[in-house]
């Protein structure tokens, strides 16, 4: 009896104490949107960088950070990085959120700071391309992956059913047409299960990160910079794969660097 | 005589005596300038040293005319060094401040020390005070002999030449006499050298720090001077990837700290590297080894300081001012200047700002931002080293902002703040200057300054705050180790289905080879036999009639008819046992059948039915006595 009290005691306990800290969480947010409504970006920042530490994940927090850098950069009192941290919390607000209207708003807001970005590095003189994804992770993110599945499914089906038939047609024209059939949904087939299996490996145990660092200079293996390399530009989403002494190995389509590790911001996911 | 020979003998012992008590200790004292102005500095030094005893208790004594401050005391070890056999004194020297008060010769001491209980004293030294501007120029200091170094201007020093960045390092051994009289650092003494001839030491100031404060990061070169001259290459610099580096001595030059004894043997040692460190990070942060190559000597080889370790935390949080940003470490000092102090709205106000300590300066400062106010990127401009005593690496650093007002009126442009954490004090303070007011006036490019402003980012969305729920994202079906069974199950089956019936299909056609046999086929032709014989067609009937009669030879007999010429049949036939009654009577029906077989005419149907019926029951009584034949293996051969 008394167990049962003290267990039920503990469970009262953490309910409320987590509910509290909902109500926290959500005062703090709130705090947050009126101090970016009226200007005053440091202070949201401050805050949402807060429940960011909180460990508070989710869309709306990781869209309103990246706007409240954005804001910092607008209001004129843009610190080094803020355009790259901007990025980041958009990029994680279209992970966290993967479709909807969060998505699609920050998708229009990466336009606009890689826009930014983009202007900036013209004027400096450097390269306005930015490294972005691989050919083979863009085709990945082409189609949500249960359309790959489905797909790689469906040519299954139809591989099997071409085969089936073709034994049993005699006339010529008709086997033709069914090994045809069977000829194209066997590549189509394979690579929409290849496609599947990349997808959610990405989604699962690829790390990612952006690059906050204004113009980083990429390094090799010892760390020290490469010379004649461009700058990697503020914002490029890059794939992160190991870290060393205080660096991190960075790779994107035509990159493949290490640059100190404060530089890059890693990029939250959806759980398994 | 003998009288004369001990009194000759006694004095020499006297004399002895008195030598070796001479050589005992050693006192003496020296005033440092002797003529001063009114109201200078005389530094005053006793030294006293003694191989029996360390010297204590220094006293000035007399030092009228001069206001006495000190002493500072540090203790010293010499070494003699005669034809190689070195002998260690110990000692003290102890240093008076006397500023002069009043003009005139004034001798000061007798100074004087304790050594083995007993006051020795030096000689008494004069100072000459004098009046202001009337002091003697003094001559420039040319180092440690006070002459000018004869190799640093030889136009064809065959040491000093080329690029070596260590040139210099030997230039002690130049000199060469035969006897050193050197003192001994008793900071720089190791309990054991770290290599033969010649080795690298590293040392930190500090071994915990926090986070920006400055390292003090020294690399001893210690030679060992019996040893000679050699030359060093190759020199590699410590890796100190979590520190930032900042030089606080020139890496070509090498100067002589002083001597160490280690285990008895005497070490010239010279400093090639003094570098402040500030730490990046917290942790435990190591520096690495730095690497040099001693080209040539007696012991030639890559020599390697030590690695070293640095604890980094973070300034206490108790008491941390608003604003400081970890990393911001040192004593520092802001001024600000702005101007003008009235300014057209939409004109320029320069701000400059200056900022001064030691420590590792702070690269950018945090402006009072204003909606009134537009602070444009600053130009920086530094000058930042070693501080004097090149221990403390600082200087300053200048910001210079132009700041655009936006709005008439009195503009308060507020206050620069920079809090820090200062190591020495370990407490936090605060850099302040205030910037105070600039008066704006309606200008005329008001209206342009407005309409010049051109919005960054454009277009970009609302923030969304708390209330916008986020629809917890599903986990993809495809996340399922059901889709793999979904997509592999059709061509899985059809794979299954096609193995089962080729599988099926050879099984088949095994079990038909393996029931195929002479016995069986000897029943299949009796069968076709009897069911020809009731036809009409005489000619399949003798066929089959011989056919039969070929297959029960072979079934029990083990012999083919027709590998035999007619002649020997039925030998052939009566051979077999089984065959020996009834050979003749079947080598005439089979003859029969041949013949008839091939004969032009077909032959007589009831003749052939006879002979069918004939060949049927001769077979019938010949199985009825006989097994069928088992054809023998041949030995050794296939099976």
């Amino acid at each position: 009896m008394k167990f049962l009290a003290v267990v039920l005691s503990l469970f009262f306990a953490i309910s409320v104490s987590s509910g509290v800290r909902a109500e926290d969480d959500a005062q703090l947010h709130e705090e947050a949107k009126k101090a970016i409504d009226s200007k005053r970006p440091g202070e949201a920042i401050d805050k949402l960088e807060l429940l960011a530490d909180r460990g508070t994940l989710n869309a709306t927090t990781s869209f309103d950070r990246g706007r409240a850098y954005a804001e910092r950069v607008r209001t004129g009192h843009e610190e080094p990085g803020d355009l790259g941290r901007a990025v980041h919390g958009f990029e994680e607000a279209r992970e966290l959120s993967h479709s909807g209207a969060i998505y699609d708003n920050a998708t229009r807001a990466l336009e606009v700071l890689r826009g930014e970005i983009a202007r900036r590095r013209a004027r400096s003189g450097d390269p306005v391309e930015m490294d972005e994804l691989s050919l083979g992770r863009s085709l990945v993110r082409l189609l949500p992956q249960d359309v790959w599945a489905f797909l790689a499914i469906a040519c299954s089906v139809t591989l099997t059913i071409a085969l089936t038939a073709r034994r049993r047609v005699k006339t010529t024209r008709t086997r033709t047409a069914l090994a045809t059939i069977a000829a194209i949904s066997l590549p189509v087939t394979i690579a929409s299960a290849g496609l599947v299996w990349g997808a959610r490996y990405d989604r699962v145990y690829l790390r990612e990160g952006i690059v906050v660092g204004v113009n980083v200079k990429p390094a090799d293996v010892r760390h020290i910079t490469i010379p004649g390399k461009s700058p990697i530009a503020e914002g490029t989403r890059v794939r992160t794969l190991e870290t060393d002494d205080g660096y991190v190995h960075i790779r994107a389509s035509s990159l493949n660097a290490w640059i100190p590790e404060n530089q890059v911001l890693p990029l939250a996911k959806v759980a398994r | 005589m003998i009288r004369v020979l001990r009194i000759v003998l006694a004095l020499s012992l006297l004399f002895v005596a008195n030598v070796a008590r001479a050589a005992a200790f050693e006192v003496r004292a020296h005033a440092d300038p002797e003529v001063v102005e009114v109201g200078d500095a005389v530094r005053f030094v006793l030294e006293a040293s003694s191989e029996s005893d360390v010297p204590s208790d220094p006293k000035l004594g007399a030092a009228s005319g001069f206001q006495v401050t000190g002493p500072s005391t540090s203790s010293t070890q010499s070494m003699s060094i005669v034809n190689g056999v070195v002998s260690q004194k110990r000692g003290i020297s102890a240093t008076w401040l006397l500023r002069a008060t009043r003009e005139g010769t004034f001798n000061v001491g007798p100074a004087n020390v304790r050594i083995n209980g007993e006051k020795r004293a030096a000689a008494p030294v004069q100072v000459r005070v004098v009046g202001k501007g009337k002091a003697p120029k003094r001559r420039p200091d040319f180092g440690l002999g006070g002459m000018p170094d004869p190799f640093g201007q030889m136009p064809f020093d065959p040491f000093g030449g080329g690029p070596d960045p260590l040139k210099g390092f030997f230039d002690d051994f130049r000199k060469g006499p035969a006897e050193n009289v050197v003192t001994a650092d008793p900071k720089l003494t190791l309990d054991a050298p770290r290599g033969q001839g010649a080795f690298l030491h590293a040392t930190v100031d500090r071994s915990s720090a926090v986070v920006g404060e400055q390292v003090t990061f020294s690399v001893l070169l210690y030679i060992d001077i019996n040893e000679g001259d050699s030359s060093l290459r190759d020199g590699h610099e410590a890796p100190a990837a979590d520190f930032l580096r900042k030089p606080l001595a020139d890496v070509n030059k090498q100067n002589v700290v002083g001597y160490a004894l280690i285990q008895g043997r005497p070490w010239l040692v010279r400093q090639i590297r003094k570098t402040a460190l500030f730490p990046i990070k917290t942790g435990t942060l190591e520096i690495g080894r730095m690497s040099l190559m001693l080209a040539s000597g007696r012991s030639p080889g890559l020599r390697e300081t030590e690695s070293l370790k640095v604890n980094v935390g973070e300034p206490p949080v108790k008491g941390r001012p608003h604003g400081y940003s970890v990393g911001d470490v040192g004593q520092f000092a802001l001024s600000a200047d702005v101007s003008p102090r009235e300014v057209e709205n939409g004109g320029a106000i320069a701000v400059v700002i200056d900022l001064k300590g030691t420590g590792n300066l702070p690269a950018q400062l945090n402006v009072p931002s204003s909606d009134r106010a537009e602070w444009l990127e600053p130009t920086v401009s530094e000058k930042v080293g070693p501080t004097a005593n090149s221990d403390r690496f600082g200087g300053s650093r200048t910001f210079t902002y132009v700041v655009r007002a936006k709005q008439e009126g009195n503009l308060d442009l507020g206050e620069l703040r920079l809090p820090f954490w200062n190591p020495d004090s370990r407490s936090y303070g605060i850099a302040r200057a205030s910037l105070g007011n600039v008066m704006v006036k309606p200008g005329v490019g008001v209206a342009a300054a407005q309409t010049k402003e051109v919005e960054l980012l454009p277009g970009l969305p609302a923030p969304l705050g708390p209330t916008v729920s986020v629809a917890k994202i599903a986990l993809p079906y495809s996340d399922s180790p059901l889709f793999w069974g979904a997509w592999m199950m059709p061509p899985s089956l059809l794979l299954a289905a096609t193995s089962a019936s080729a599988l099926g299909a050879r099984l088949r056609e095994r079990r038909k080879r393996e029931s195929a046999s002479p016995s069986r086929e000897l029943a299949e032709k009796r069968t076709l036999l009897v069911e020809t014989a009731r036809t009409g067609d005489s000619r399949n009937i003798v066929g089959a009639t011989a056919r039969f009669l070929e297959q029960a030879v072979l079934v029990y007999a083990g012999l083919n008819l027709r590998g035999l010429v007619a002649d020997e049949r039925q030998d052939a036939l009566e051979s077999a046992a089984i065959f020996s009654e009834d050979a003749a009577r079947f080598c005439e029906l089979f003859d029969a059948c041949e013949r008839h077989r091939f004969s032009p005419e077909a032959p007589d149907l009831g003749t052939v039915r006879e002979a069918a019926d004939h060949a049927l029951v001769l077979v019938d009584r010949i199985a009825k006595t006989a097994k069928p034949h088992r054809p023998q293996k041949a030995p050794g051969g296939p099976r």
